[in-house]
């Protein structure tokens, strides 16, 4: 550092042609005769100090001067070590060594080691003397201003929390901070000229090197987070920036690097990650959870209907039974009456024959009603038996087809042959059959068209299912083959609103005298019984559709 | 011919009455009612009946009882019984339902249906009979006349 070139200007502050004062001089010299040339050489631009020996130019330093001219050879110090002890206590100050022509080798010596210049007594002019001394003061602030740089940038590369290195073309180490040294558990002087393969495992080596042939081959800063294994350790995580290093010429001479350990970052970043992820998770769960909650909120829900509906049945069952019973005999005497009259003479001629006949269509009517309560409060029993359910719809048909051409309804049958045996009751399932073909063609007052279709199909999952609110005490099973009967009408269907309590008892759209509200309710009583179902549909573009499920022989 | 004495035992007053009335009208039964239940074998005995109408459901007697003890009557216990009730269907009647070995008729039953059950079972009285003859006749050897 000490052998810069004289007229070099340093980087810390712009040099100065002349001093602004007096240069403040301190000389060291003991021959009067000396110091006197010296002083009349230096002119007035110069203040000047003198003392005869080391130990008071030692402590004549401590006031401020600009230079120290110090002879080598004093009556207390000779030679090379009286510069060396001058400079120790005082090396902010710039110094120029004088000594005799035989000691030239001597002062050389003193330059080497750190002294500005020198001069060799006897030698010296004016111009000479002059030019040492501003440049030895230049020198010393050119010096003094590299130094403060380096300073600045050695305490900071040494003082960065960071790890900094820097590498040659061939990925040899001309660098590491003490903070490297560290963690690699090494000096510099260890580390220099070695390379990654001497501290790392061979493939984080080759790694790294891969990375600084990259760096160098792009010319262009690199960086990374990398996972971290040092020699002794558990695994880190580093932030990396590499870059290319330039030379004067602006040619890649090696890389450089910094690194800094962000395992408490990444750890931070995993951690919030994963809490997120629980987070979700939990989201998921609890919506989970919340689903469930409200598909058994839905199944209470309906559950406690059907509670409700069934006590409903049971107290108007039993009251049915009750009032079927106290009606039946009155009923039985109006029978009896009009049996009686009907053998009368007043029978044989009009109005008493109208009268008569009006009598009984009105007996027939409450005893309908009477007997529909019956077999509704009657107990749940079936009769279960294979049975084909073509000939009982045949059969069913047949007992309707008076009131079918009454009405003026044609009714078509689309029923599929080789259908598997139904497990029925063969009565009981009759008599829906036969309500739901008279339900149909009171649909259809102007006449039509009425529609019977058997068929197997195999039940999707969805088809499986319960629809929603309907009161099954069983299931199907996804899969299952059933037997469908679908009964269609194309008269005036079902108002929406009205579909849902079409199976409720004593409930009827249709008008007084027509119905007893009872038939469905029946209806879907024994359609239970035999484990199968009952709905009704509205058809598009008009009419209605009766479907019923029942199970085969084999189930 | 004598008409058939028919006993009918039920409750309501007005129900026997409408059934004799009718039934008397066609000039082939006598009939005698009874609305008191417990009244009724003691009717049977006097009346010595031909057939009996029985309500199912009394006050105070459950109708399958009366006709058990009907039955177990060493004077009358051959006499066919036919039981009314309010509380069978038309459709449960059709299927054969019998009470005690007895037919069942579901009020309001008409004339007809009364009338027809009532022969069927003077029928099978008559058809019984013969075949009790003929085997006391086998019993008791080659045409014993007294």
């Amino acid at each position: 550092m000490n052998a810069a070139p004289t007229n070099s200007v340093g980087p810390a502050s712009p040099p100065t042609a002349t001093p602004p004062a007096a240069t403040r001089v301190l000389l060291i010299e003991d021959s009067p005769a000396d110091s006197l040339l010296i002083g009349a050489l230096l002119g007035d631009d110069f203040q000047v100090t003198q003392t005869p020996g080391l130990r008071e130019g030692i402590a004549a330093a401590h006031s401020p001067f600009d230079i120290v001219l110090l002879d080598l050879f004093l009556p207390d110090s000779r030679g090379l070590d009286t510069f060396t002890q001058f400079q120790s206590l005082h090396p902010e100050l710039p110094i120029v060594v004088m000594s005799g022509l035989d000691d030239e080798s001597i002062a050389e010596s003193a330059v080497h080691d750190g002294a500005q210049d020198y001069l060799v007594k006897g030698q010296m002019d004016e111009v000479l003397l002059l030019r040492a001394v501003r440049y030895a003061i230049e020198r010393k602030r050119v010096e003094r201003a590299l130094r403060d740089s380096e300073a600045f940038y050695q305490s900071l590369v040494e003082n960065l929390p960071q790890f900094i290195y820097r590498k040659d073309a061939q990925s040899r180490f001309t660098f590491a901070n003490r903070r490297f040294c560290t963690l690699l558990g090494k000096t510099l002087n260890e580390i220099v000229g070695r390379t990654d393969f001497d501290f790392f495992p061979t493939e984080l080596a080759a790694k790294y090197q891969a990375d600084d042939q990259r760096v160098m081959g792009a010319g262009k800063l690199f960086e990374t987070v990398e996972e971290h294994t040092p020699p002794s350790g558990e695994k880190e995580n580093v932030q990396v920036v590499k870059s290319p290093v330039f030379d004067a010429h602006g040619k890649i001479i090696g890389t450089q690097g910094i690194f800094w350990d962000v395992t408490a970052r990444v750890r931070a970043e995993e951690k919030l990650k994963k809490a997120h992820a629980d987070l979700a998770r939990s989201r998921e769960d609890l919506l989970r959870t919340l689903a469930d909650l409200q598909r058994s909120h839905n199944r209470l829900k309906e559950a406690q209907l059907q509670i409700i509906e069934m006590e409903k049945m049971q107290t108007i069952g039993q009251m049915a039974a009750g009032i079927a019973h106290e009606v039946k005999n009155p009923l039985a005497v109006i029978r009896m009456g009009i049996d009686f009259l009907s053998e009368c003479p007043v029978a044989a001629e009009e109005p008493g024959t109208t009268v008569l006949r009006d009598m009984n269509d009105a007996l027939h009517r409450a005893d309908g009603i009477i007997m529909g309560l019956l077999d509704f409060s009657a107990p749940g029993k079936v009769d279960l038996r294979p049975g084909d359910l073509n000939t009982l719809l045949r059969s069913s048909i047949n007992l309707v087809k008076h009131e079918m051409k009454a009405a003026q309804v044609t009714v078509e049958t689309e029923l599929c042959e080789n259908l598997p045996h139904a497990l029925v009751d063969a009565i009981k399932i009759k008599q829906v059959f036969v309500n739901a073909l008279t339900n149909a063609a009171h649909a259809m007052p102007e006449g039509g068209v009425l529609t019977v279709r058997t068929y197997i199909k195999k039940l999707t999952p969805e088809e499986a299912k319960p629809s929603p609110g309907a009161r099954q005490t069983h299931e199907f099973r996804a899969g299952e083959r059933v037997l469908v009967t679908e009964i269609d009408d194309d008269g005036v269907g079902v108002a929406e609103d009205k579909l849902g309590r079409v199976f409720e008892p004593f409930y009827t759209t249709k008008a007084a005298g027509k119905g007893t509200g009872l038939g469905l309710t029946v209806s879907r009583k024994i359609v239970e019984l035999h484990e199968g179902t009952i709905q009704i549909q509205n058809r598009a573009p008009h009419g209605a559709r009766v479907t019923i499920t029942l199970r085969t022989e084999r189930g | 011919m004598e008409p058939k004495r028919i006993l009918i035992i039920d409750d309501e007053p007005s129900m026997t009455r409408m059934i004799r009335l009718t039934l008397e009208m066609t000039k082939r039964y006598q009939v005698r009612e009874e609305n008191q239940a417990a009244h009724a074998l003691t009717t049977a005995r006097e009346f010595k009946p031909d057939l009996i109408l029985l309500d199912v459901i009394m006050p105070g007697v459950d109708g399958g009882e009366l006709a058990r003890r009907i039955k177990a009557d060493p004077v009358f216990g051959q006499v066919p019984v036919i039981f009314l009730t309010g509380t069978v269907t038309k459709r449960e009647a059709a299927e054969g339902a019998v009470t005690a070995g007895y037919p069942l008729l579901p009020k309001p039953v008409s004339l007809k249906i009364l009338v027809e059950t009532m022969e069927n079972a003077f029928a099978a009285k008559a058809h019984e009979k013969d075949k009790a003859a003929a085997s006391t006749k086998e019993a008791n050897g080659e045409l014993p006349k007294k």
